[in-house]
């Protein structure tokens, strides 16, 4: 049963590309700082492991999912792992919506970093959306 | 069979959950960036997991290093399961036992220590790169 006090973010974190990199600065922002008593980071490399705790914490919680490109591997693994996506951001329209580009994944630059917080703002208006259900 | 005279790839975890998470993406990105610029390529881990074929050509046919955060070594385990065995795996936690004195708070602020001890594990990533060139 889904426990509606606690939203789970998977943030893709594809650190090939700036906008995978982004994904996981704006989870940061959201769970440390704009919703850290509602919201908990769960990381995709020991969810496809099957590390308990993850798994756990996608099946039980409402999940948001943050993904940097069209492959859409947040998305795409929360879902195999039985996890109920309740949210979704994906990063290529926010950088299209506001016309700011990353410069690259070892440097967001300002554009980037200013990004980052409107990702982040979106997501904490998502949590408060889906905690109020 | 391996190429010989290859760039070499390096694999990170993406455990956001821990700071040594953080501390491989960070050293992977200075190895690929600034210290083997040329010599190493990176690849999509989450691509990886969702089956990208690319990546896990990549990973299949080239030498490959995966940096893990934490003892879990989730970089190591999926790499091997689709892909083969890496050639050389480095976990961040071991190599900050070396240096307890760069001490990691759990905030998603680097810091100073978390900065140097990325470096630290930087140069272990170069070091494996260059074994592996060297046997190639």
């Amino acid at each position: 049963m889904e426990t509606a006090k606690l939203v789970s973010i998977v943030p893709c974190a594809g650190l090939e590309k700036a906008p995978g990199f982004l994904t996981c600065y704006a989870a940061f922002e959201v769970v440390e700082k704009l919703r850290p008593n509602t919201t908990s980071l769960v990381a995709i490399t020991p969810l496809m492991e099957n590390v308990e705790s993850s798994v756990r914490q996608v099946k039980t919680h409402p999940v948001i999912v943050v993904d940097g490109c069209p492959q859409r591997c947040a998305t795409k693994l929360t879902v195999k792992k039985g996890g109920r996506i309740r949210g979704r951001v994906f990063i290529p329209c926010f950088i299209q919506k506001h016309s700011l580009k990353p410069i690259s994944a070892s440097d967001l630059g300002a554009e980037g970093l200013q990004l980052v917080s409107i990702v982040a703002q979106d997501i904490a208006v998502q949590v408060d959306r889906i905690l109020a259900k | 069979m391996k190429r010989s005279k290859v760039k070499v790839g390096v694999v990170s975890c993406s455990g956001e959950d821990y700071p040594e998470g953080t501390i491989s993406r960070i050293a992977t990105r200075l190895i690929i960036d600034k210290i083997r610029p040329g010599q190493t390529t990176t690849i999509c881990l989450p691509l990886f997991l969702c089956g990208g074929e690319n990546e896990r050509a990549f990973a299949r046919d080239y030498p490959t290093i995966t940096v893990d955060g934490c003892s879990k070594r989730c970089a190591e385990r999926s790499t091997r399961k689709y892909s083969g065995a890496p050639a050389a795996s480095i976990i961040v936690s071991e190599i900050a036992k070396k240096y307890p004195f760069l001490k990691l708070d759990d905030s998603d602020e680097v810091g100073s220590n978390g900065m140097k001890l990325a470096e630290k594990v930087a140069d272990e990533i170069a070091h494996q790169i260059d074994k592996i060139i060297e046997q190639s």
